[in-house]
C-alpha cells in the first residue's frame, strides 16, 4: 500500500494544497487536480489509486464523476469530501459507490481512513481484474468443443449427460474434458467452477 | 364826492344827505341780514351775501379768498360772484400759489381794520390785474372765530372807481356781518361732523352715550344705543321699563336694584344680558355717574353702554383653553412666583392642591432644576427672549421629557412684568419613539440574521474550507516533522499555509460578525467601493453555489459617503440575493448579476444592482417595497422595505426598474459625503 496514489480534486487550492501535503506525509504519493475534467484527462497510473473528490465546482457537481468515468472505462474507487453536505447528496454518493462522504472539517483519521479503505478496495478490484484476466487467456487457448464441454462440466453435468448433448460418446467426452483441465491448470471440478466464477466479472 | 345810489323803492331824496346816507345804509345791511338768515349752509350764505354785495356796489366782481394769511403759500377761492361778461377765470376749489404781491396784500389787509383800496392804499398785484382786468378793488380781512382769515374783496373792471367813505364803511360792515356767519355756520359744519364722528365711533366701538333723566324715568342714547340695547332706532328716547324688558331675565332683577341704587348717588359699573328680538343674547357693560341739579337734588345719570359680547366670547375662549388644554400654562412673575396656573400645569407637575399661585417655582421644580434650566432661560424670557427647550428634565417625582416655552409678557407698559410658560409633558410620547426605534434596530437586526441564515450553508462552507485545510495541514506539519529524518522544509511549508487559512477564516468570520452586529447605526466614513467588493465577497459563496455569475462595474473610484457600514452591507447583500432569487429558474449560463457604482447628479453616489432574471409586471413594481410582500416562498418579504427605509435614513432612494432586456435594476443613492 506504501506506493498507493491519491488523486486529489479540489477547487480550493488551500484545501488541494493542504490534503496534497498531509496525503504525502503519510508515505502516499498523490497528485492534485483543480477539478474534474483535469483528472480525466490526465493519465493514470498502472497503480492502486483512489481519488478524494470535492462535491461543489463552480458550474457543475462532482457526483457527475463516477459515469464519466465508467463511460471511459475507469474503475477508480472515490472518496467524497464537501463542505456543507446534505443527506440526499450523499446517499447519492453512497449509490454510486463511492467509499466515504466527508463533510469539511474532517479529522485526519476519518480521511485516512477513508482513503485507506480506499486503496485496499482498489488493490482487491486490481487482484481480481487481473486474475480474471489470467483466466480468460487460458479460457481463449480452449477449442470450440472444450468450451461446450467446459460449460457443461462448470453446471455439474455428468460425462454421460454432456455426452448426449454433443451427441458423442462417454470416452471422448472424458479426454476433452482431461484437455480443458490441462489448459486451464486445475485438478478438480471444484477448481473448474472456482475458475469459473473467477473469470466472470463480480457484478 | 359822488351821490350814492339809492334804490327807486325808496324814497330817500326828501331826506337830509346824512339820514339818506343812513338809511342807505341801513337798508342795504337789512339786505345783506336777510340773505344770511335765510341761508342754511356755509356755502348758500356766501354766495347770496356776495350777490347783494354786487348788487349794492354795482361792482364787476365780489370774491372770498382764503387763507388771508401773510404768511401761507397758497389760496383758495371758495366763493366769486361775478356780473355777466365778468366771469372770474379763476376756478373755485383750486389752491393757487401765494406769490409775493399777494401775500403783500395780505399783509396790509391783515394789518389794517377796515377796508384798503387796492391800487390805491396797495398795489394791485400786477399778474392778477391784468388777468381779471382790475380798474379798482376794495378789499378787506375778516375773521371768523373758527379757522383762519378770509379776504373779502369787490372788483372794478369798467372803469377806475373812487370808493367813498360810505362805500367803505358799509363794506368794512358787510365784512363784520359775514365774518360773524361765517363763525356760526362754519362751527355749526364742524359740530355737525364731530356728531357724525361721534356715532361713527360708537358704532365701531359698540359703545354708545345714555342719559337717564332721574324723575322721569327716560332714557335718551344715541342710535347705537338703541341698537345695543336691542330696541328700534328710530326715536330719540326711550324708557328705563323698556330697557330691562329687553335684559336677560336672570340680570333683571339685578338691574333694576343697582338702577335704583344709582338714583341714590352711587357710581355704577356692571355688566347685564340683553335678548335681542332675534333671541341673540348680547353682553351689555355700563358705567355712569350721577348728576345733580342746581339744587342738589339729583337729575340725571350719565353714562355710557357698551356691548362686550365679542369681548366676552374671547373671554370666555381664552378661559376655556386656558382650564382645559392639555398642555400646562401658567404665569410667572419677574419674582418667579406664579401667578396664574392651569389644572393641567398644576396636574403635570404634582403641585399641591392648594394651587401653585403665589409658590415659588423652586418649590415646584425643585430647587435644581430651578437653578441650573428654569431661572436661565426665565432670565432671557424676562430680558425680552423668546424661550424654547425641549429635554430630560429630572422634577422631584421622577424623570420627565419636557418641552418648554417662555414668552414674554408686556402687560400694560413695555416693561416685561411675566412669562408665559407653556410645559407640554411629552414623557409617554419619547418613551414609545424611543421603543419604536428599538424596534426597528431590532427588526433590521433581524433581517440581517434572516439574510445571513439563508446564505448561511453557503457562509459555512467558506468557514469550512479553509479550517478542512488548516487541519490536514497541520496534521501533516506534525508527520513531516515526526519523520526520520524530519522534513523540515515540507512541515514550514504546512505551516506557512496554516497561517494563510487562518487568516481567511477569520476575515470571513469578521465579515459575519459585522453583519451579525445588532447595536446602534453608527455614521462613519465608508468608502463605497470598497463596500461593494466587501459584500460580495461575503455572498460569493452563496452566488457559486447558485451558479450565479457577478460582474463589477465600479466607478466611484475613492467616493467616500456617512452611513453606517453595517446597514448599507445588509441592504447590498439584499439587493444582491433578491436578484440572485429572481434568477433561479433560468438556465445556469443566463444568470448574471452586475453590480455598478458611479457619481451621479449633485455629486450623489449612485448604486445599481441588474439582475436578468424573472423580472416584475406593473402591480409588483408598486408593491416589492411593502413589507412582507414577497412573490417567493421563502423569507420575511421584509428585505426590500427594510432596505428603503435604511437608503431613506441615510438620505438616499431606492427604486425599481425593468430592464430592456429581461431582469430588474434596483438603484439607490446616497448623499455625498459633505465633508469630503
Amino acid at each position: 500500500m506504501a506506493d498507493g496514489l491519491v488523486l486529489v480534486v479540489d477547487d480550493d487550492a488551500s484545501v488541494r494544497e493542504s490534503l496534497k501535503s498531509f496525503i504525502r506525509s503519510v508515505g502516499l504519493r498523490c497528485e492534485a487536480f483543480s477539478a474534474p475534467d483535469e483528472l480525466l484527462a490526465s493519465e493514470l497510473p498502472e497503480a492502486s489509486a483512489c481519488v478524494v473528490l470535492d462535491v461543489e465546482f463552480p458550474g457543475r457537481s462532482g457526483l457527475d464523476l463516477p459515469a464519466q468515468l465508467q463511460q471511459a472505462g475507469i474503475e477508480i474507487p472515490i472518496v467524497y469530501i464537501t463542505g456543507h453536505g446534505t443527506i440526499p447528496m450523499s446517499v447519492r454518493a453512497m449509490k454510486a459507490g463511492a467509499i466515504e462522504f466527508l463533510t469539511k472539517p474532517f479529522s485526519e483519521q476519518e480521511l485516512l481512513d477513508a482513503v485507506m479503505q480506499a486503496l485496499e478496495r482498489d488493490q482487491t478490484a486490481r487482484a481480481t481484474r487481473s486474475e480474471r484476466e489470467a483466466s480468460l487467456a487460458r479460457f481463449a487457448t480452449l477449442t470450440p468443443r472444450e468450451r461446450e464441454v467446459f460449460a457443461r462440466v462448470v453446471a455439474g453435468r455428468m460425462n454421460k449427460e454432456i455426452a448426449a448433448e454433443l451427441g458423442t460418446v462417454e470416452q471422448t467426452i472424458k479426454q476433452h474434458r482431461g484437455r480443458v483441465m490441462h489448459k486451464l491448470g486445475v485438478n478438480s471440478v471444484a477448481e473448474l467452477v472456482r475458475f469459473a466464477e473467477r473469470m466472470t466479472p463480480s457484478a | 364826492m359822488q351821490t350814492v345810489h339809492a334804490d327807486a323803492k325808496t324814497p330817500v331824496d326828501r331826506l337830509p344827505e346824512k339820514a339818506q346816507d343812513h338809511l342807505w345804509f341801513l337798508e342795504n345791511m337789512d339786505a345783506v341780514h336777510r340773505a344770511i338768515q335765510s341761508a342754511s349752509d356755509v356755502e348758500q350764505m356766501m354766495s347770496d351775501v356776495l350777490d347783494v354785495v354786487l348788487s349794492i356796489f354795482e361792482c364787476d366782481r365780489a370774491l372770498l379768498t382764503h387763507p388771508c394769511d401773510p404768511a401761507t403759500t397758497s389760496f383758495r377761492i371758495p366763493m366769486r360772484r361775478t356780473r355777466p361778461g365778468f366771469e372770474c377765470p379763476l376756478a373755485s376749489d383750486v389752491e393757487y400759489p401765494a406769490t409775493p404781491d399777494v401775500l403783500e396784500v395780505y399783509r396790509a389787509v391783515t394789518s389794517t381794520e377796515g377796508p384798503l383800496r387796492l391800487g390805491t392804499d396797495v398795489p394791485l398785484p400786477a399778474q392778477v390785474k391784468e388777468d381779471l382786468q382790475i380798474q379798482s378793488a376794495l378789499g378787506m380781512a375778516i375773521y371768523p372765530k373758527v379757522g383762519k382769515p378770509y379776504h373779502f374783496v369787490v372788483h372794478q373792471c369798467t372803469h377806475v372807481r373812487q370808493w367813498t367813505r360810505e362805500e367803505q364803511r358799509l363794506f368794512e360792515e358787510i365784512g363784520r356781518r359775514l365774518a360773524d356767519a361765517l363763525t356760526t355756520l362754519l362751527m355749526l359744519r364742524d359740530l355737525r361732523r364731530s356728531e357724525l364722528r361721534l356715532a361713527e365711533a360708537e358704532r365701531v366701538t359698540h359703545v354708545a352715550y345714555v342719559e337717564r333723566e332721574v324723575a322721569t324715568g327716560r332714557v335718551l342714547t344715541s342710535e347705537e344705543g338703541f341698537r345695543i340695547l336691542g330696541l328700534p332706532i328710530d326715536r330719540q328716547w326711550t324708557s328705563l321699563a323698556e330697557v330691562l324688558s329687553r335684559v336677560h331675565p336672570s340680570d333683571r332683577a339685578m338691574l333694576s336694584q343697582r338702577a335704583a341704587g344709582a338714583r341714590e348717588g352711587a357710581y355704577h359699573d356692571i355688566q347685564y344680558r340683553i335678548i335681542r328680538p332675534n333671541g341673540e343674547v348680547r353682553f351689555i357693560h355700563s358705567r355712569g355717574d350721577l348728576v345733580e341739579d342746581e339744587s342738589g337734588r339729583p337729575s340725571r345719570i350719565l353714562g355710557i353702554i357698551q356691548d362686550i359680547t365679542d369681548h366676552k366670547r374671547a373671554e370666555y375662549l381664552t378661559r376655556q383653553v386656558f382650564d382645559s388644554s392639555p398642555d400646562g400654562i401658567a404665569i410667572v412673575g419677574t419674582d418667579f412666583r406664579y401667578r396664574r396656573a392651569n389644572p393641567a400645569y398644576e396636574r403635570t407637575l404634582h403641585v399641591p392642591p392648594d394651587g401653585a399661585v403665589g409658590m415659588h417655582m423652586a418649590e415646584v421644580l425643585g430647587d435644581a432644576l430651578f437653578e441650573t434650566v428654569a431661572k436661565p432661560n426665565l432670565d432671557r424670557c424676562f430680558a425680552g427672549e423668546e424661550v424654547q427647550y425641549a429635554n430630560w428634565v429630572e422634577v422631584p417625582f421622577g424623570r420627565r421629557y419636557a418641552s418648554v416655552s417662555y414668552t414674554p409678557l408686556r402687560l400694560d407698559t413695555e416693561r416685561i412684568e411675566a412669562a408665559l410658560i407653556v410645559v407640554s409633558d411629552l414623557t409617554e410620547h419619547m418613551l414609545a419613539q424611543d421603543g419604536l426605534q428599538k424596534a426597528q434596530t431590532e427588526l433590521a437586526h433581524m433581517a440581517r440574521a434572516t439574510t445571513l441564515a439563508a446564505i448561511g450553508s453557503s457562509i459555512a462552507h467558506e468557514v469550512n474550507q479553509p479550517l478542512a485545510a488548516i487541519v490536514m495541514s497541520g496534521n501533516a506539519c506534525r508527520r513531516w516533522l515526526d519523520a526520520e529524518p524530519p522534513n523540515l522544509e515540507e512541515a514550514r511549508e504546512a505551516s506557512r499555509r496554516i497561517v494563510n487559512d487562518g487568516n481567511r477564516a477569520s476575515e470571513i468570520v469578521g465579515r459575519i460578525r459585522t453583519l451579525l452586529q445588532g447595536g446602534e447605526p453608527v455614521k462613519e466614513p465608508v468608502e463605497l467601493d470598497e463596500l461593494i467588493r466587501d459584500t460580495l465577497a461575503l455572498v460569493q459563496g452563496e452566488l457559486n453555489r447558485r451558479k450565479i455569475t457577478a460582474q463589477t462595474d465600479l466607478r466611484a473610484t475613492g467616493k467616500t459617503i456617512v452611513g453606517d457600514r453595517v446597514q448599507l452591507q445588509q441592504v447590498l447583500v439584499n439587493l444582491i440575493l433578491n436578484g440572485a432569487d429572481a434568477m433561479d429558474l433560468l438556465p445556469t449560463e443566463d444568470r448574471k448579476l452586475t453590480i455598478r457604482s458611479m457619481t451621479g447628479a449633485d455629486s450623489n453616489a449612485v448604486i445599481e444592482v441588474e439582475d436578468t432574471g424573472v423580472g416584475f409586471d406593473a402591480h409588483d413594481a408598486a408593491r416589492i417595497f411593502d413589507a412582507f410582500y414577497s412573490t417567493k416562498s421563502h423569507g420575511l418579504g421584509m428585505g426590500l422595505p427594510i432596505s428603503r427605509s435604511i437608503i431613506e435614513a441615510h438620505g438616499g432612494a431606492l427604486w425599481a426598474t425593468a430592464n430592456n432586456g429581461p431582469g430588474v435594476t434596483l438603484h439607490f443613492t446616497l448623499p455625498a459625503d459633505s465633508d469630503s
